[in-house]
């Protein structure tokens, strides 16, 4: 392995601090950006860059559920339940990623990616929350205070048949393109399993973390992963990511995350012309 | 003790307790990996010999993956110690696919 250069590691950060930082404007974190630019424009092959991502996404996931405002939004019970599916999705994802060639693999994440961009293209600006402190939240269920009303909003999980199948697909692709995976499954547990947004999204970005470790732990064995770019990109990330978020809750603005949906078609088109 | 109807309070203590020590643990390794990574980088800017610079960032990205196991394991023995039997099940079974994938890099290391 030749030795990585100062300019490779900046590369690297860059990559990262562009990908962190857009991901978490669109709330997809830093995977759908990250891994087409290590593709196109570092020159590394598939599988490296879904490993370096995969990391990526096992720090911010780490980060962002240790931050004490996610936490109390994070199901921890639900969390569990949905990690039997995204764990044993991460590890067939994983061993079906060693098996494809890395031009279908390519051709798989544009399709995912396209698919993700034109749904958010559909549904900018979504939210779902029940006031009604008087719910048996169940099992699964879970209950947090939100700040903005001052009231606790409660909820009821529905449908957990379809939240563990989405659950297995998002882990599938998580490991298998390098993504985190929640901009599959949060839409579907808010929409079709009562989970509130914000619920679904802590709980996800929690999840995220041990699904990514699955595929992250093969591609690292089989040194697809090398430590000193993996690190770049992860500071890169995670300083990107915060920058976004700030980004993010100052302008809320619906015309962004247009724009970010329709660069994440213009980068999956790419990756796509690159796969065939 | 958790059966028949399950006093709100109680479990209600027992989740909160399980947050914060979940959080403890993800904070950890958030810290001491990007630490480690970090140091590593600077070492290989500084163009250091990577006997100097490898060993922190394999480590620190040892400790990135450990982290979320580290808190599948504490949530199954806090489930333990709470006597909730389907949830720790629900965790040995998650950490019995982790145990799969790590053998699957092992037999590729190998390889």
């Amino acid at each position: 392995m030749p030795p990585v250069t100062p300019a490779e590691i900046v590369l690297m950060f860059l990559a990262g601090a562009t990908g962190g930082s857009l991901g978490a404007l669109l709330g997809i974190g830093g995977g759908p950006f990250l891994v087409p630019f290590l593709v196109l424009v570092a020159g590394l092959p598939f599988r490296a860059a879904a490993g370096i991502s995969l990391a990526t996404v096992i720090a911010t996931s780490t980060v962002v559920s240790a931050n004490a405002a996610s936490r109390q939004l994070i199901n921890l019970r639900l969390g569990i339940v949905l990690e039997v599916a995204t764990t044993a999705g991460g590890l067939t994802g994983g061993l079906t990623a060693l098996m494809l060639p890395p031009s279908l693999l390519r051709f798989i994440f544009a399709a995912v990616m396209i698919a993700i961009a034109l749904v958010m293209l559909t549904r900018l600006n979504r939210r779902n929350v029940i006031l009604d402190d008087e719910l048996d939240p169940g099992l699964l269920g879970g209950q947090y205070h939100e700040d903005e009303s001052g009231g606790v909003v409660t909820y009821r999980v529905k449908r957990l048949g379809v939240a563990l199948g989405m659950s297995f697909v998002a882990g599938n692709l998580s490991t298998i393109l390098g993504i985190g995976g929640g901009v599959i499954k949060v839409p579907v547990l808010n929409a079709w399993c009562g989970i509130p947004l914000r619920a679904a999204a802590a709980t996800s970005a929690f999840m995220i973390g041990v699904t990514a470790t699955t595929g992250a732990v093969i591609y690292y064995a089989r040194g697809e992963v090398v430590p000193a770019l993996a690190a770049g990109a992860v500071l890169g990330v995670l300083a990107g990511s915060r920058a976004g978020m700030m980004m993010g809750s100052r302008a809320r603005a619906k015309w962004l995350k247009l724009l970010l949906a329709l660069i994440l078609l213009a980068v999956s088109v790419l990756m796509l012309m690159r796969a065939g | 003790m958790n059966g028949g109807g399950g006093s709100m309070p109680e479990s209600d203590r027992a989740l909160e307790r399980l947050q914060r020590i979940v959080g403890r643990v993800l904070r950890a390794g958030a810290v001491l990996s990007t630490a480690l990574m970090a140091l590593g980088l600077v070492l290989t800017l500084m163009s250091l010999p990577s006997a100097w610079s490898d060993p922190p960032l394999e480590l620190g990205l040892v400790i990135l993956m450990a982290t979320p196991v580290a808190n599948v394991v504490v949530s199954g023995l806090e489930y333990l110690v709470e006597r909730d039997w389907k949830f720790v099940l629900l965790t040995a079974v998650v950490l019995l696919i982790l145990a799969g994938s790590l053998a699957v890099a092992i037999m590729q290391r190998a390889s």
